[in-house]
């Protein structure tokens, strides 16, 4: 298990949580997460939010800490967590809802 | 209830108008997220944990039928089916989309509402008793003055960006069912010794943060100096009110840094500027006001007491009517709460199907008007005796006929960690053990009367401080945790409530509140409710029992 970071937001357009992924988009599965580990890494996430600022795309943008464990990366705090799996009260809502994200149980 | 005149329709459709074109200016990129955000939020429209929350205004906590079925179609159609009723008695919905705000405004205002200043640091919504109008140990109905009010407050130019927040509520009965000394102005109607009508104003109250119960300024305000009044102390605080830390802004921080004495005497030298004046002359307005809330043509035959058979026979019956109906000015009628805390649910939440069933149940039972109440519940405000034993029927089939009002489940809680971005831990789900955990009618029966409150960070928006106990939820490395208080009140006998000790996980803090309950039930004297024998005994019984000698 190792310690990084990734960029999260909210999509302009519908309020959704997204995550920027490797290849540059946005995704609604904090798993599909691109992982930064170095200052560098964390560099290219910056570039990415301000871009993606600038075009209207995404608001609310944060770099948040996550870990990439065996199976995948996954947001360390708390509040992450439930904005990446939805409301722990309402699990017919947000991606718990959409994706078998069992694998994060109690991560 | 108030009737928008053509004024108050085209100012409502002008601003839906206006946002529409604000958030296309904002997707086409012609305004940018910092200029956007403070028109998003002057029309309601939060960015939360999960998605857009748009919150709509619900003056002094009154709908009607047609209105609630409005709320229910919007949750049908641009929401997940449910809204979220609110201590302020508004109503939010978790999960809009920005696309779809400006249709759902329009859709408000085809039925004369709108999200306006229920968000930003302006006068927000007046708050006030749900049973106003018909509650038998009233003074006079306050809604008419709620609606003065409003109308003073909503698009004032001057306080359109006070230094924070600003909450008035107002009260007409010598029980507080409003939290008056709670409030940045608490308003309570009364009578003077001659019998004339004067409002007692109370300023600097508050919770979040730092709570402090509001000072009396004035117990002698004639009702046509009533807004001159409310100006002059708006002003002082405009004026003087911190704008350099958000966390020292509110009012009650300038009345207790300024002094209560001081500030009183701040408040009547610009009172005696504007007294009389053109302000003042809005009270003319308030005969036209006035005459939309005329009684309802009560049936003058209504039978008392004739739901008794069937509570003779039906002891869940009986015990709905016992906690849940409160004594009418109209003998033979009901105040009906029909409370929205079942214990497999979430406080405050309704279905579009069960709003759409209440609105029914406000005709068929009523006069087509339903109340909001500050505790996340609905109010019917006038059923005959007679027609209980059916409303508690159809109640009961839409999962709305919990006979828990007032009762240790009848919880106030905050949306918390689940859904709001502020929050450090969640609120819900330690609701929910509770409920569970006193999933018992006759045991919670037997508790009686205790009002917990649950919080998930020190905002305070589920009202910790005024509870008879209250839970605060807070971020400990990491981890929720729970800090337990006791001793509060929002009533006549405002008090304040203070932290017992330290805090526990989730599980422990249901463990703790049992504890805490059982102390009580060991201690108490007769007729005495959780917070009268507090009141009696202290604290230290309580942490004896819950940490130990």
């Amino acid at each position: 298990m190792s310690a990084g970071h990734i960029l999260t937001a909210n999509l302009l357009l519908t309020g959704d949580v997204v995550f920027l992924t490797p290849a540059g988009d946005w995704s609604v599965r904090a798993d599909e997460a691109r992982f930064a580990e170095t200052e560098d890494d964390v560099a290219v996430l910056k570039a990415a939010e301000a871009k993606a600022v600038a075009a209207n795309i995404v608001v609310s943008t944060e770099i948040i800490g996550a870990e990439k464990t065996q199976v995948g990366v996954w947001p360390t705090r708390n509040r992450e967590q439930i904005r990446a799996k939805g409301p722990t009260v309402h699990e017919a809502f947000g991606n718990q809802a959409r994706f078998d994200l069992s694998a994060f149980e109690g991560a | 209830m108030y009737q928008y005149d053509n004024f108050d329709k085209q100012a409502v459709r002008e601003r839906a108008a206006d946002f529409r074109d604000q958030v296309e200016r904002r997707i086409a990129g012609k305004l940018s997220e910092d200029e956007f955000k403070p028109l998003r939020l002057q029309n309601g429209l939060y960015l939360q944990l999960h998605a857009y929350m748009l919150r709509v205004a619900i003056p002094y906590g009154l709908l009607s039928a047609k209105q609630m079925r409005k709320l229910a179609h919007i949750a049908r159609t641009y929401d997940k089916d449910y809204g979220h009723f609110t201590t302020r008695q508004n109503i939010q919905y978790n999960w809009i989309k920005l696309v779809d705000a400006p249709d759902i405004l329009d859709e408000l205002a085809s039925v004369e509402m709108h999200a306006i200043q229920t968000s930003g640091n302006c006068i927000r919504n007046i708050s006030s008793a749900q049973f106003a109008g018909v509650a038998a140990d009233e003074v006079e109905d306050p809604r008419p003055w709620c609606e003065l009010i409003r109308q003073w407050s909503t698009f004032h130019p001057e306080f359109a960006f006070l230094p924070r927040k600003f909450k008035i509520a107002v009260n007409a009965s010598p029980a507080d069912r409003v939290g008056v000394k709670l409030h940045d102005i608490g308003i309570t109607i009364t009578r003077n010794a001659a019998g004339e009508r004067r409002f007692e104003v109370y300023a600097g109250g508050g919770q979040g943060r730092t709570p402090m119960i509001g000072k009396l300024m004035r117990d002698d305000i004639e009702a046509h100096h009533l807004l001159s009044y409310l100006e002059a102390i708006l002003r002082v605080y405009n004026r003087y009110g911190r704008r350099d830390n958000k966390y020292k802004a509110r009012i009650k921080i300038l009345v207790h840094e300024t002094g209560e004495d001081k500030f009183r005497e701040e408040v009547d030298a610009e009172w005696r500027k504007i007294e009389g004046g053109p302000v003042d002359a809005d009270i003319a307005e308030f005969g036209r006001i006035a005459d939309y809330f005329t009684a309802p043509a009560y049936d003058t035959e209504a039978q008392v007491d004739a739901h008794k058979a069937r509570a003779a026979m039906d002891p869940a019956f009986a015990a709905w009517v016992r906690h849940n109906t409160l004594a009418h000015k109209v003998p033979g009628y009901k105040a009906v709460t029909i409370s929205l805390k079942p214990h497999d649910g979430i406080a405050g939440d309704a279905t579009s199907d069960q709003m759409d069933a209440v609105a029914d149940l406000s005709e068929n039972f009523g006069f087509g008007e339903i109340r909001v109440t500050h505790a996340q519940n609905l109010v019917l405000p006038d059923v005959r005796d007679a027609d209980l034993p059916a409303l508690y029927d159809a109640l009961f089939a839409q999962g709305l006929g919990t006979a828990n009002q007032g009762l240790l489940t009848d919880m106030i809680v905050c949306p918390g960690l689940d859904y709001c971005a502020l929050a450090n831990a969640r609120s819900i789900p330690v609701s929910q053990k509770i409920a569970k955990r006193f999933d018992d009618m006759d045991r919670l029966q037997d508790i009686g009367e205790v009002k917990l409150k649950i919080s998930g960070c020190i905002n305070a928006c589920g009202h910790h401080h005024a509870g008879h106990i209250g839970i605060l939820g807070v971020d400990r490395k990491g981890t929720e945790n729970y800090q337990i208080l006791l001793g509060g009140s929002a009533e006549e006998d405002t008090s304040l409530a203070k932290i017992l000790g330290r805090g526990f996980d989730e599980d422990g803090t249901v463990d703790a509140i049992e504890t805490i309950i059982d102390v009580y039930k060991a201690q108490r004297q007769d007729g005495e409710n959780f917070l009268a024998t507090y009141r009696r005994i202290g604290a230290e019984p309580f942490k004896e029992a819950v940490y130990g000698g």
